[in-house]
């Protein structure tokens, strides 16, 4: 794989055109070319008369491609007979008017909720340079109307509120530019898919209890290209690969539930497939084990092995979304921004346990053989993303920090990244959750069960993954001191959510870890959570016999 | 009167044309032998449930050969093959064809959402899944059909008497039908090759600010079984071949032209030339749009052309003789009492005839053999020299018109996944002229009618894109249209394009308004919206002279153009 990395300098911060640095190669591609000229011309001509200009400009071009082999029952259900054609493709538009200083972001005349934030615009475009072009041209207009209009209220806000600004609104950063070759698409191979997922889905048919079984294998690549005219530059590529299982059963009580299970891929050799399908077979008995319908009756205090698809819950909620967006939002119609992160103010402070330390490695593209889809090696202002050490020995120690200052001497470390309806925000990329002592999954167990002796309880629950306050009954198992183990169907929280008080209540961590979306997390075993028992009624059984 | 029946000739002999061959056997189409055999089986049991399901129907559709390229200033930037998923629904009645659980609920919105459409993945080759599925979606919507039907019983002690009694369905005939057709194979090349050198034609035109040139292709077989016993395997075929232009003008006027070509086998597309030359005509006519005065409301003679005349009718007239229009107590009913009453002029006859393939070689979008609801498409006379006479009827009984007549449709399979409950629809809908002269001596009819109503102008409507019309009591029973390329008739015979025109009215006045036809019958093919979804229709009509319609301005966006120009018209595409 070849990698340029550039450093452009920031010249001036209105400059009239995209300042490409010294040795920068951008790729003569489509892409770059539409995005760049199209840019050139914003700067340029764009002009809205008694109004700033646009002074800063961000384009982002999605390219989707997809294709999937699906069978359910041992036979084929969905295989593109033909090639399979790039999905959606689409343009994100970000304009700034102003200055540095003082610029049109930063402000809603909303609450925060669905609001367009100021300049940032998407729309599909055809896939061609004339096409990219076009949609550029149309989103750039309506972002920098909007940006405009933004700026000038923001100006009003800011005397209504007598808010004096101390710092300016952005601190210009070193820009990066980042250039992946992306792999050529390949359709899914389907001369070995096909029989796998045929074969797979055919065990379903020996299960009499089920009513559907489908296997399907799913491939995908979301391809990003991004300019901004202060001359960063990034291309970059997610691979995905997924083994997806989908049961439907009718419960012992009547009510028909349907399960899901996501396996993700390294790739598809003969040993990737089989490790897939072994644990499609342990889910199915999962699932089967489940069909016979426990229902708790007692409220349960005390300790919850979390595996690690829900401890990611517990550290997101508790302490990651708290150190994001940082630099709250100017909000017409609310007093305060809710949605900021506010762990920067507690530096130092210890916050959570010692057992782990958080780090955060935005540049680490692969875990384990898999694809981390947080990855993300310059950020969505151009800047070239550094690792972090978010929390160690329990305190907070590094923050996630974009273009926009937070204190005095403020200097970006390349974590602003953009969502779709919002510019560049202070997020963390892949965030790895490392025990600094660790035991094995059966020590956990046996933590748990001691723990439950201690306590004179009869049983503790595993929480296999994450569904809300109200857990899926294949998530929530009971384990008994005595060795017995049931899925029950009607547990659930006390409490929405996990806060900063949950992780200073950590026993111990497991050493294996998984990827849960933006997180590389282990097992935690927390002291104690509290769980009551829904009353959940039962179904009728179905008019008509299930057809053989 | 001779040439009345000479016309009338015509169409049965389309009618016999368009009367295709069984060439398959129900019993050997795997997916209507496990449809029948699940109904069988549930049936069994949903009859002796409380309330009863008296009534089931499975619908299957299963795309084969699926192929569109869509092409943007000189690139392809879209093309697909694949034929997608086939889908599947099913409808069901609890209660009885008196009182179901399809009625209409009064001061409410109906409950009868169980017309479920889903996107099974297994075909029928995959026996259990499909069953199951079969099985799964009938458990469900027994309940729902059930629910549904109690609160259709409390609604109708609870609210005022219904004024049109009559039962909330009729069983259709049993029937059985099997026509397969072979996949059209053909060569796309020559297809993108037209499609991006017709897409290039606006590169550089500054007036255009967006622009598209589209061809798609679909074929495949929809499977009907209901409880009745009738089983249908019937050909989805449809192709065209499209263009839009835009323009966005500085006061915020919209401007387009389009043009459409339905084919059943791309070997029936027009040439490239043919196609080059209507775009560039096209292009022509929107820069001649943007250079043209607005028009000022005012009531005029009005000559419609024969595509305009055939969406007018369809809008004006046809929507207000669909029969469930004249049941529901919500709706104006403008015809409900006007039977065996002359409405228009009376050498003016209105059909509906769905069995028409094609009119004149273009393929006809609204052709079905059968309709949603299993009935066998039909012609109908509404309107027989000048008197109406019937009404377009589903399977639920309006007062006078116990019988579906083939018209239930609804959107849903190949043509949209939501699938709404069927209602009576158009399918090709004909304005036939007893009387007619040539175009020639229509327009100086006009003429003659401008200056004896001493008005300053009239006007010579083209093409009209569309429009609607609105049919609830609880709003204005007014239709509007959406006319796109239109003249200014002056006194003197001077004639001159204008923009920003819209047509608007109400129908009893305006269907009284036409004077004379003339002899060029043409064909508008589109898409029509309505309660049920949207269906594919066609609408033949030849032009007609109105005395008078009253002219609207057009609606104007609020937006100006966007402050640069458009990519595409600066040099080399404004590539550096």
């Amino acid at each position: 794989m070849r990698k340029i990395i550039t450093v452009c300098f920031v010249l001036l911060a209105a400059a009239a055109v995209p300042c490409m640095a010294a040795g920068a190669k951008m790729p003569d591609t489509m892409y770059f070319n539409a995005m760049r000229d199209e840019m050139q011309r914003t700067l340029k001509e764009l002009r809205l008369k008694d109004h700033q200009n646009p002074y800063y400009v961000a384009y982002w071009i999605n390219e989707q491609y997809t294709d999937h082999i699906d069978a359910e029952f041992g036979q084929l259900t969905y295989s593109n007979p033909h090639q399979a054609e790039p999905g959606e493709m689409w343009v994100n538009v970000f304009v700034d008017v102003g200055n540095d200083k003082n610029n049109s972001s930063g402000y809603t005349p909303g609450d925060r909720s669905g609001v367009n934030l100021p300049g940032m615009f998407k729309g599909y475009t055809f896939r061609s340079y004339d096409g990219i072009r076009e949609k550029l041209w149309q989103m750039t207009d309506a972002a920098y109307l909007q940006s405009s209009d933004f700026y000038e209220r923001k100006q009003l806000y800011k005397k209504k509120k007598n808010i004096v600004q101390k710092l300016p609104d952005v601190v210009p950063a070193e820009q990066s530019g980042k250039i992946e070759d992306v792999p050529a698409w390949q359709d899914l191979d389907k001369a070995r898919i096909e029989p796998f997922v045929k074969e797979l889905s055919a065990q379903g048919l020996s299960k009499t209890e089920l009513d559907m079984l489908r296997i399907s294998v799913r491939k995908g690549m979301h391809v990003v290209y991004y300019l901004n005219s202060r001359g960063g530059f990034y291309q970059t590529y997610y691979p995905s690969l997924q083994l997806r299982a989908s049961a439907q059963l009718h419960l012992s009580d009547g009510r028909q539930s349907s399960f899901v299970k996501f396996i993700s891929l390294r790739n598809l050799t003969e040993e990737e497939l089989n490790r897939g399908k072994e644990e499609v077979e342990e889910w199915l008995q999962k699932v089967l084990q489940v069909r016979q319908v426990v229902k708790a009756k007692q409220p349960y205090i005390g300790p919850v092995l979390l595996k690690p698809r829900a401890a990611a819950v517990l550290f997101r909620n508790s302490v990651i979304n708290e150190m994001e967006q940082s630099t709250p939002i100017l909000l017409e119609l609310a007093d305060e921004d809710k949605g900021a992160g506010n762990l920067y103010k507690k530096k130092g402070m210890r916050v959570g346990t010692e057992l782990v330390t958080l780090y955060d490695r935005p540049c680490q593209r692969e875990f384990d053989g898999f694809t981390l889809p947080a990855y993300k090696c310059i950020d969505d202002e151009g800047v070239a993303a550094q690792d972090l050490t978010l929390m160690k020995n329990g305190k907070v120690q590094d923050i996630p920090l974009s273009m926009r200052p937070l204190d005095k001497g403020h200097k970006s470390n390349g974590h602003s990244r953009f969502k779709d309806n919002m510019w560049g925000r202070e997020s963390v990329s892949t965030v790895f959750v490392e025990p600094t002592q660790q035991w094995t999954d059966e020590e956990m167990e046996n933590k748990l069960l001691e723990r439950c002796k201690a306590l004179g309880l009869e049983y503790g629950y595993i929480l296999h993954g994450w569904s809300g306050r109200t857990p899926s009954a294949i998530h929530t198992e009971r384990v008994y001191v005595d060795g017995r183990r049931e899925f029950v169907h009607n547990m659930e929280f006390e409490n929405d959510f996990f806060t900063q008080r949950d992780l200073r209540a950590v026993l111990a961590v497991g050493g294996k870890q998984e990827i849960t979306g933006s997180l590389v997390v282990p097992s935690v075993l927390m002291q104690e959570m509290e769980m009551v028992p829904r009353d959940i009624k039962g179904a009728r059984p179905p008019f008509v016999p299930r057809p053989k | 009167m001779k040439k009345r029946l000479f016309l009338w000739g015509i169409m049965l002999c389309f009618a016999a044309g368009a009367q295709a061959q069984q060439n398959c056997r129900v019993q050997d189409e795997l997916p209507l032998q496990l449809m029948q055999s699940e109904i069988k089986r549930g049936m069994n049991k949903f009859k002796k449930l409380h309330p009863s399901v008296y009534y089931m129907s499975y619908v299957y559709e299963e795309p084969e050969v699926y192929y569109t390229v869509v092409a943007h200033l000189g690139d392809i930037v879209s093309q697909t093959s694949d034929p997608g998923q086939p889908t599947l629904w099913t409808r069901m009645r609890a209660g009885s064809p008196k009182m179901d659980n399809t009625r209409q609920l009064k001061g409410e919105s109906s409950c009868d959402d169980i017309w479920a459409a889903t996107t099974p993945r297994p075909t029928a080759e995959n026996t259990r899944a499909f069953k199951v599925y079969l099985w799964d979606m009938a458990d469900h919507l027994a309940e729902d059909a059930q629910k549904c039907f109690s609160t259709v019983q409390t609604n109708s002690q609870q609210m005022a008497k219904r004024m049109d009694e009559s039962d909330d369905f009729v069983f259709p005939p049993k029937e059985t039908y099997c026509r397969t057709q072979a996949p059209i194979l053909f060569d796309e090349k020559p297809i993108e090759k037209m499609v991006v050198n017709a897409s290039a034609m606006v590169k550089g035109n500054k007036t255009i600010t967006g622009s598209r040139v589209s061809f798609g292709f679909l074929q495949g077989h929809r499977y009907f079984v209901d409880s009745q016993g009738t089983q249908l395997k019937t050909p989805v075929l449809r192709g065209r071949l499209m263009y839009d232009l835009y323009a966005f003008l500085p006061d915020g006027t919209v401007l387009s032209r389009s043009n459409s070509y339905d084919v059943l086998d791309p070997a029936q597309l027009p040439s490239e030339e043919k196609l080059y030359a209507d775009v560039k005509q096209s292009i022509r006519e929107i820069e001649e749009l943007a250079k043209a005065p607005e028009a000022e409301p005012i009531t005029v003679p009005v000559l419609l052309k024969n595509r305009a005349m055939a969406v007018f009718v369809h809008e004006v007239l046809g929507h207000r003789l669909e029969g469930h229009r004249q049941k529901q107590d919500s709706f104006g009913r403008t015809f409900t009492d006007k039977i065996g009453q002359p409405i228009t002029a009376p050498f003016i006859t209105i059909m509906d005839d769905p069995t028409l393939r094609t009119f004149k070689g273009v393929p006809l979008r609204g052709f079905y053999e059968y309709d949603d609801e299993g009935v066998k498409s039909q012609p109908v006379t509404l309107v027989e020299e000048g008197v109406l006479k019937n009404f377009l009827m589903g399977s639920s009984p309006i007062k006078g018109f116990p019988v579906s007549n083939g018209h239930g449709r609804t959107a849903g399979g190949m043509r949209s996944l939501s699938v709404k409950p069927p209602v009576a629809r158009m399918g090709n809908t004909r304005l036939i002229a007893s009387q007619s002269v040539s175009y020639e001596e229509l327009e100086q009819k006009l003429l003659d009618e401008i200056r004896s109503q001493g008005k300053p102008y009239g006007y010579i409507i083209e093409d009209l894109s569309g429009g609607f019309t609105m049919t609830y009591t609880s709003m204005p029973q007014v239709f509007k249209l959406e006319p796109k390329w239109v003249y200014r008739m002056y006194p003197d015979g001077r004639k001159e394009i204008v923009r920003g025109v819209d047509l608007a009215g109400t129908p009893l006045v305006s269907f009284g308004q036409i004077l004379a036809a003339a002899d060029d019958d043409d064909v508008f093919n589109g898409n029509c919206g309505a309660e049920s979804g949207w269906v594919p229709v066609s609408s033949i009509s030849p032009s007609v002279l109105l005395r008078a319609l009253e002219i609207e301005k057009t609606e104007k966006s609020n937006e100006k153009p966007e402050i640069l120009p458009a990519p595409h018209t600066l040099p080399n595409g404004g590539r550096k």
